[in-house]
């Protein structure tokens, strides 16, 4: 060592030291070198690292994507006999049999050609672009300005701000069971708490509204609600959303509403917005052009600020605003063209994404609720099946990875296995692929389910079915 | 709008006066203008009633079985080009046109796995309503029995009558004490009940597989057991496969002429208009041995002589396109079966939703359903007609949705084993099952 406390390169650079190792094998490198040269005072202990040390953020490490680690975990090697139909992205684009309208790609190829919006824009979003969202959704009961509205990159940053600006670490937000895991992956990763509440297959996946309720302490900080819902495809009626809505409004907690897929019901469904239905409970509904307009990859999302009984005030809005700064929001052409995507998209669109999402459920609700084993539930909306297994009846696997994985192994089916959603014993199917890839992947879960089906008087002795 | 009459009446019971030789004569004692025997008691027909309804574009018609989907553009384009050249505008070959006859040969030459001979093992008649009328007429005698099955399409009975022979009837029977997803290879034949249909008089069987109105596709272990009772009794079949290539996932269409000892017996019918979603073109087909096939022959050059030239044209070119397809998946004759899969399901889905009982079935284009859950009361209507009828005539009126009544396809006896079914027709655009569903959806609400 050398007077001032650092550490002279000659302590590394003596090769002979560099492994030195004592008589007990202990490596002397290892050994603390404050109780080497105990006069050394703390101050002079502020030493630059001379040896190279990055580690991961605690933040890093706490942002978990469930669905990358059970897919990650699960040996996915398709029959090389069968083609791979995969039915686990929730990405309507992927096959092409679903494209976004001509105006929208028209939209965008304007607003590129004016050439007014290359530059950086205001982080919550252009005034007229927030103006164009707000008139698409104001609504009598739920008025909106550009000023209640926040654009974002994606919903899923919509849906980042709207749980940053709302919790702080150790608070705790509660979350559907089975919902959508990014929730859970961004509460986790800044270290606020998540408690599940429950959705019940039975009652088209309705809210199990005593336990909500039960979950709720004075660290509760908000609630998210998914409607209509991934993965279960289900949507809510008026008065589950107003027997919900009483819950926040007695226990004082806002809502995040995560309505991505807001209209997309089939025909004989209604949606309802949930801000309309209350005057009390803020509400900070997410939403943006994904999975409506089929474009996911665009990344143009918002928050609309819901706040008629003035509870979220002026501080939450800034609160916003300020957390926008971080990556300054929503891509420029983009947002240049939302206007006319929002006005000019003509309804048959919307009409012929739907007619075709409700023939592929129907189609694909049918074909399974004949396969022994396998409960499907009917979804009203959105792109996706929720499929129940009665693991009873399947011995060889331990759960819906185990039976999702060897779906793939022996059928070159892939769906996701519904633990990624919290919920085992399920799997979800998503509904956009074309028609006869849908009908081809659900003859092959049947043969799969065939082969692997045990009735329960049977013992492990009788393999032949 | 609904004239169908249960009751049959013929022309002894109108008066009708008649101008011979300046005398007014009643009919009652014209023995001249009453209707010839054999077709005596065969007035009432089910579709003569029902295409009334398809008339009404406000009503949702699940029917009478035609598609309104499209034919395929190379098949009605083969008849554009056909008519534009002169010589296909006049008489062809009557036993059928040598393009499609050699077409056909060669089709079915792959599919039976056998040479058919063009000229002498295939005649060409006038749909397969032609092939039917052809056989019968050929080959049952005054006096014989024919054995079908039920439910049958409606047509075989008076074809039998026609010939002067007894029609025997069998009805397929619900197997399985399954409380939900029916299909229809859950109806069976009772083989014993079978083989005690056949005796010496039995001339023929009747088969349709897949079968109208149910969708049957009977399995091979099934056509066998057929097949042992026409060799041991030395029968033959008339197996209508009209719907031959609309079979789903799963199940296999097996033609009971290639079991040992059948080609000899069998006559085989098909049509164009099945196959290639031209219902109009009135063009069918059958297929058998020589010493069978040459007596159809005869009857069609004595009745109808030729069918149309340039529709046997398109016909042909249609079938060397899609021979060249086959076993690929744009094939039209597979590719048509997976469209109509997702029909078939979405129907079935439909109707599930709706509380109904589908029987979901294996091939063709109709799907049957036990309305007994929607627990209509019909009690207001008096008529003596079975529930079906009833029901079917009430649901055109009052929800604007057509179908066809089961009891059409059966004999009096089996009236109550069906008489809570109606058929729907699936082969129908995306946009006619949503009115439909519609309709169904609704249904309970005032």
């Amino acid at each position: 060592m050398t007077g001032n406390g650092v550490l002279s390169n000659d302590f590394y650079e003596d090769s002979a030291n560099a492994h030195a190792v004592s008589e007990n094998g202990v490596n002397l490198n290892a050994v603390h070198l404050i109780s080497a040269q105990p006069s050394v005072s703390p101050t002079k202990l502020k030493s630059r690292r001379q040896r190279w040390n990055v580690r991961p953020s605690e933040m890093s490490k706490n942002t978990l994507n469930p669905i990358r680690a059970i897919v990650d975990g699960m040996k996915l090697t398709p029959n090389p006999h069968k083609s791979m139909i995969a039915l686990s992205i929730g990405d309507p684009t992927v096959f092409g049999n679903l494209p976004t309208s001509e105006s929208v790609l028209q939209a965008m190829k304007d607003a590129i050609d004016s050439h007014k919006y290359n530059g950086y824009a205001p982080s919550v979003g252009y005034q007229k672009s927030r103006e164009a969202v707000a008139n698409f959704y104001s609504q009598p009961g739920a008025p909106l300005e550009a000023k209640d509205v926040v654009l974002t990159s994606g919903c899923s940053q919509a849906i980042e701000l709207a749980i940053s600006a709302l919790c702080n670490p150790g608070d705790n937000i509660l979350v559907p069971c089975p919902g959508f895991s990014l929730y859970k992956t961004m509460a986790v990763s800044m270290g606020i708490h998540v408690k599940l509440y429950n959705l019940l297959p039975e009652k088209s996946w309705e809210t199990d509204l005593q336990q909500l309720e039960s979950l709720i302490d004075d660290k509760t900080t908000c609630l998210i609600m998914n409607n209509p819902s991934n993965p279960c495809g289900s949507v809510f009626t008026k008065t589950h959303l107003c027997n919900i809505l009483s819950v926040a409004s007695r226990h004082c907690i806002p809502i995040l509403a995560d309505e991505i897929y807001g209209d997309m019901v089939f025909p004989d469904c209604e949606f309802h917005s949930l801000a309309p239905l209350t005057r009390d409970v803020p509400i900070l509904s997410c939403g943006g052009l994904a999975k409506r307009w089929l474009v996911p990859g665009w990344r143009m999302g918002w928050i609309l600020i819901h706040d008629r009984n003035n509870v979220f005030g002026p501080e939450i809005r800034e609160a916003l605003v300020r957390l926008s700064q971080r990556i300054l929001g929503a891509c420029t052409v983009v947002q240049g063209a939302l206007e006319s995507i929002l006005n000019s998209t003509p309804a048959e669109f919307y009409q012929n994404t739907i007619s075709f999402l409700k023939s592929n459920s129907e189609i694909c609700f049918y074909e399974l609720s004949t396969i022994p084993g396998l409960t499907p539930v009917m979804p009203s909306g959105a792109m996706y099946l929720m499929v129940g297994i009665e693991m009873e009846h399947f011995p060889e696997f331990q759960n819906d990875v185990e039976f999702t994985e060897r779906l793939v192994t022996e059928e070159s089916v892939f769906c996701l296995p519904a633990t990624a959603f919290e919920y085992p014993n399920f799997f979800r199917i998503v509904v956009t692929v074309p028609e006869e890839m849908l009908l081809e992947a659900c003859g092959r879960i049947k043969e799969f389910c065939v082969h692997h089906y045990r009735h329960l008087s049977q013992g492990s002795n009788d393999l032949d079915q | 709008f609904f004239f169908f009459k249960w009751k049959t009446y013929n022309f002894k019971d109108l008066t009708l006066f008649i101008m011979v030789n300046g005398q007014k004569l009643s009919s009652m004692t014209s023995v001249k203008q009453k209707n010839a025997k054999r077709i005596e008691g065969l007035e009432k027909n089910v579709w003569v009633a029902f295409t009334s309804v398809a008339s009404d574009s406000s009503i949702v018609n699940l029917g009478q079985g035609y598609p309104d989907i499209p034919p395929p553009s190379y098949v009605t384009e083969g008849l554009a080009q056909a008519v534009m050249v002169d010589r296909l505008n006049q008489y062809t070959r009557g036993f059928g046109h040598p393009s499609l006859v050699k077409a056909l040969s060669k089709v079915y030459g792959k599919v039976y796995g056998r040479l058919i001979d063009p000229f002498k093992e295939i005649l060409v008649t006038v749909g397969a309503y032609g092939s039917l009328m052809s056989s019968m007429q050929a080959l049952v005698e005054e006096g014989d029995e024919v054995v079908i099955i039920e439910p049958f399409y409606d047509c075989y009975v008076p074809m039998v009558r026609m010939a002067g022979a007894k029609p025997v009837l069998i009805p397929l029977r619900t197997k399985s004490s399954k409380k939900t997803n029916f299909s229809s290879a859950d109806w069976v034949l009772d083989q014993d009940e079978l083989a005690s249909k056949f005796n010496s008089k039995t001339k023929a069987i009747i088969i349709n597989t897949p079968n109208n109105p149910i969708g049957k596709v009977f399995t091979r272990s099934e056509l066998q057991v057929i097949a042992d009772l026409c060799i041991k009794h030395d029968v033959l079949c008339f197996s209508d496969e009209v719907y031959e290539w609309l079979i789903y996932r799963g199940h296999e269409h097996v033609k009971i002429a290639t079991l040992p000892g059948m080609w000899d017996r069998t006559i085989t019918i098909g049509s164009a208009g099945k196959t290639f979603s031209v219902t109009g073109w009135k063009l069918g087909w059958s297929i058998g041995p020589e010493h069978l096939v040459k007596h159809l022959q005869t009857v069609m050059q004595n009745t109808l002589y030729a069918c149309a030239t340039p529709l046997q044209e398109a016909v042909a070119r249609g079938l060397l396109h899609d021979f060249e397809l086959m076993e690929q998946p744009d094939c039209y004759f597979s590719s048509l079966a997976v469209e109509l899969q997702g029909k078939r399901d979405r129907l079935a889905c439909i109707l599930q939703q709706a509380g109904m009982s589908p029987v979901v079935p294996e091939g063709g284009y109709f799907m049957i359903v036990d309305v007994t859950a929607l627990n209509q009361d019909l009690s207001h209507m008096e008529e003596d007609k079975p529930y079906d009828y009833k029901f079917v005539e009430w649901m055109i009126k009052e929800k604007k949705l057509a179908a066809i009544p089961v009891t059409a396809f059966c004999g009096d006896e089996s009236r109550k084993q069906f008489e809570k079914y109606i058929r729907l027709c699936f082969i129908k655009q995306d946009s006619t099952l949503d009115a439909a569903a519609t309709i169904l959806k609704n249904w309970s609400k005032a």
